[in-house]
């Protein structure tokens, strides 16, 4: 399968200067400025095929939006090769900036005080849709996100989520083949969420476009991607299918049990680890190999009214996977540039 | 195929004009309170009808009379309004706030919506303008001073006039690619280009050394040309001189505008997108 | 005492903060620097053709630029920072967060944002009246105490100005940048009253009060203001700064009262 994305050894640093604090330390900054050179992104390469819906994880400042920015040709590149759809991204030719679109969670694209269809109008010159196809697709559009009331208001006066959702429209009205999503459901109550997720959802199924989406939800990869990669430090620590991060980094399983009397802590510990006890709630983390034989003993030796069996939840398994990767946190090589 | 391509453009800058249009209208209060800013030349003017008093003031050439001063002021008046621009506020807000991403992500260069924006407020503020200027010249009693051929010269210059300011104004926001402070040098092009432009005093009464300076750099080839072509005072060989100048800025501008985005926008740090 | 440190603090904040952009400070200098000189060319020239504007010669009138360039310079580093905040903080609801600091609202909200480094037009508007009192033999410690303390007053009549301008943002946050009509005003005080047409003197004196603001502390350093004429301006400055404050704390109670 041909790669429509195609990235290698990608970096991208740049400087920032440091200060001490203070009054006597801002007089010092002004006569001796001292750089430092910031890794945001250290030489990441991977591959995204036709279709795929990749999910892009990784802590604040890891450099997940960089990374977008450069894939968008947003950003020039320090080094490395990358290349969409055989563009250059940085070279920001007209056909490339036809086919994709890059949604950013606090950016907008709706010009404030006017409607939101003006903007649209403007959109459908600029990217030359043709009439019938324009209108076609509002149709669709609309009704995906259920714009139908909204379309026509000044964009200032819409409440952020249906403002979010005419953003996201927009970003979709000349159908690019690729879509980079920074953030898409920041803000926006769970509702709001869900919607959004269906709506990427059904526009990969329809128009098999290819997406790379960051979140900060674990709701939004789950529901969307079956692959994932984290970055963190600038690097790509994991890169592959979802369940098999979880598998992989994460052994154990919840069990998640109701009792109908109250027990010791020191009790409920001799199964297995004690992860909250409230009252009659129980929660025990256990090895995957041994949940059945210690479900089936809870559930012989204690008053067990009611038990579940679940994943550990995702934040945690992410989280576990940046303690434990060997350091990787950006460290600034100190060259104090002095101007 | 050339034509498809040349209406695509076309059809590009009537939206973009409509949807600024818009905007301009959107925001209308706040230009009318911005235009009180633009009624200097006007105390200027009369600073200098009473100099001149019943006489005339002369240098290098030329005397300028009561009603002189009263035609030139007023054109000084209509070409700041019709020039005004603050490209350097949103190039400023647009690199250092990241505002510029969504603009560059689109297939037509951000430069063509900064322009349409300016020209839409424009068109929203050029029935006032004109009205001021109108009733400025005839409570003067110079109305009837104007002829149609400098009307329309004049109205060519201004066009030109337009060019050259928006680039200058353009190029020192590009600068903020490069520096915080863009903003702190916007009233600096604002004073040049007033005072040796010909905004305080009309060109010809410098001192003929700095005068003669002056008539080679843009601001004087922004305002003072174009007001000298109302004046009527202007021969068939300064004018065409006059608007070569014109157009020797504007390229040169130009030039050095897209010179600027282009190694700027290479260094674009991951600070402002 | 207490207000005299928080300015203070509020001073050493703002100078700390423009600090971080070393070139805001160098274009601010340049601007400064250009500025003055401009208007010193602007005057040069015009005396080249004429031997007085409006009665005044030449020192007299460097005088007059020299003190526009000083008040000029209080509005850039000190009125137009900090007033022109009043509009945003009603616009986006902050105004609250300052109410309930236990300090004098007005104080609070007149010293709060200070840029320094446009202060430079200060110093140079000073060089400008030094060199006006000189060419004049006026140059006396008495002159020299007369127009500060008249400068003085003429930006105490133009903050109260300003400031009751901004309190209407309390019902019009659409007032957007009332500062233009203040720029507009300083820049017809670079010429004395006299130079205008007579129809507008009146105006230029009682109504946008240009005269007291520039004029007069010019007059002063020259020594050419009688002791009545130096009593009207601090009377009318007196008068400036009770009413602004009046309009300041009734403009906060209907805003106190008003907003949910």
């Amino acid at each position: 399968m041909s790669a429509v994305i195609a990235v290698r050894g990608l970096r991208k640093e740049y400087k920032v200067h440091h200060k001490e604090g203070g009054f006597l330390g801002s007089v010092k900054s002004l006569v001796n400025r001292r750089y430092s050179t910031v890794t945001a992104v250290d030489g990441v390469s991977f591959e995204i095929a036709e279709g795929e819906i990749v999910g892009f994880l990784g802590p604040n400042g890891a450099g997940k939006t960089t990374t977008l920015k450069m894939l968008a040709g947003l950003l020039h590149p320090s080094g490395g090769d990358v290349s969409v759809l055989g563009f250059e991204p940085k070279q920001r030719h007209t056909d490339f900036l036809r086919a994709i679109t890059l949604v950013m969670g606090q950016k907008q694209q709706l010009a404030w005080d006017l409607a939101a269809i003006d903007s649209f109008l403007l959109n459908r010159v600029i990217y030359d849709i043709p009439e019938d196809v324009y209108h076609r697709r509002i149709g669709e559009l609309s009704e995906m996100l259920s714009l139908q009331q909204v379309l026509n208001k000044p964009v200032r006066k819409l409440s952020l989520g249906e403002r979010m959702k005419c953003e996201l429209a927009l970003a979709l009205l000349h159908q690019p083949k690729i879509l980079f999503l920074d953030e898409p459901t920041i803000g926006l109550d769970v509702n709001m969420q869900r919607a959004v997720r269906d709506f990427i959802a059904a526009y990969n199924d329809r128009y098999r476009a290819t997406i790379m989406l960051t979140s900060h939800y674990m709701d939004d990869v789950e529901a969307l991607a079956r692959r994932v990669m984290v970055i963190d430090g600038g690097r790509i620590a994991f890169d592959g299918d979802l369940h098999r991060l979880i598998a992989e980094q994460a052994p154990k399983k919840v069990l998640r049990l109701k009792l109908i009397e109250a027990q010791p802590a020191a009790r409920l510990s001799q199964y297995a680890e004690l992860r909250r006890l409230e009252d009659l709630e129980a929660e025990l983390l256990v090895d995957r190999q041994r949940v059945a034989e210690t479900a089936s003993r809870l559930l012989a030796e204690l008053p067990v009214a009611d038990i579940a069996i679940e994943e550990q939840p995702i934040e945690d398994v992410i989280g576990a996977l940046f303690k434990t990767a060997p350091d990787r946190k950006t460290v600034p090589s100190h060259q104090p540039v002095t101007t | 195929m050339r034509t498809a391509r040349i209406l695509h453009v076309a059809r590009i800058w009537r939206q973009l004009l409509v949807q600024y249009c818009a905007v301009a209208m959107a925001y209308r209060v706040q230009s009318l309170i911005w235009m009180i800013g633009g009624l200097m030349p006007i105390a200027t003017m009369l600073i200098w009808v009473e100099l001149a008093g019943n006489g005339s003031i002369g240098g290098n050439g030329t005397s300028y009379g009561r009603q002189d001063f009263a035609v030139y002021f007023m054109a000084m008046y209509l070409l700041r309004q019709a020039t005004v621009m603050w490209s350097v506020l949103i190039l400023d807000r647009g690199i250092r706030r990241g505002e510029l991403a969504p603009q560059l992500l689109r297939p037509v260069p951000p430069v063509w919506a900064h322009m349409a924006e300016h020209l839409g407020e424009i068109v929203v503020r050029l029935p006032i303008i004109l009205a001021v200027f109108v009733l400025g010249l005839y409570l003067t009693g110079t109305l009837g001073s104007l002829t149609f051929p400098n009307v329309l010269l004049f109205a060519l210059a201004l066009v030109g006039s337009w060019l050259i300011f928006f680039h200058l104004h353009y190029c020192v926001g590009l600068l903020a690619f490069w520096m915080d402070g863009v903003l702190s040098l916007e009233p600096l092009i604002w004073y040049f280009t007033v005072i040796l432009g010909g905004g305080a005093i009309p060109i010809d009464l410098f001192p003929t050394a700095i005068r003669d300076v002056l008539t080679w750099l843009p601001f004087a080839a922004t305002l003072d040309f174009p007001a000298q072509i109302l004046l009527g005072k202007i021969d068939a060989a300064l004018l065409a001189l006059g608007f070569a100048k014109q157009i020797g800025w504007i390229v040169a501008l130009t030039l050095l505008r897209q010179a600027l985005w282009r190694t700027g926008l290479r260094r674009y740090s991951a600070m402002g997108a | 005492m207490r207000s005299l440190r928080l300015i203070l603090l509020f001073l050493r904040n703002s100078l700390q903060v423009e600090m971080e952009y070393r070139a805001n400070l160098l274009a601010s200098l340049a601007t400064a620097f250009f500025s003055a000189g401009l208007a010193i060319l602007t005057l040069l020239s015009m005396f080249h053709r004429t031997t007085e504007i409006g009665g005044w010669d030449l020192p007299r009138m460097v005088a007059l630029v020299g003190v526009s360039l000083i008040v000029e310079g209080l509005i850039d580093c000190w009125l137009y920072p900090s007033l022109n905040a009043i509009t945003e903080y009603v616009r986006q609801g902050e105004l609250d967060l300052l109410l309930i600091r236990p300090i004098n609202s007005q104080l609070m909200v007149s010293f709060r944002n200070i840029r320094i480094w446009f202060a430079g037009n200060i110093g140079l508007g000073i060089i400008a009246i030094l060199y006006g009192m000189q060419a004049r033999q006026s140059l006396t410690v008495a002159n020299l105490a007369l127009c500060a303390l008249l400068v003085v007053s003429g930006v105490a009549i133009l903050y109260s100005i300003w400031l009751a301008a901004a309190t209407l943002a309390f019902w019009f946050t659409k007032v957007g940048e009332v500062s233009i009509i203040a720029y507009t005003l300083m820049e017809t005080g670079r010429f004395p009253v006299s130079a205008y047409p007579a129809w507008a003197r009146f105006t230029l004196t009682y109504i946008l009060p240009i005269a007291f603001i520039t004029n007069v502390p010019a007059e002063a350093a020259m020594g050419r203001l009688d002791w009545q004429g130096a009593l009207i301006g601090l009377c009318a400055a007196a008068v400036a700064l009770a009413l602004g404050s009046f309009f300041w704390r009734f403009g906060l109670s209907r805003y106190s009262s008003a907003s949910s």
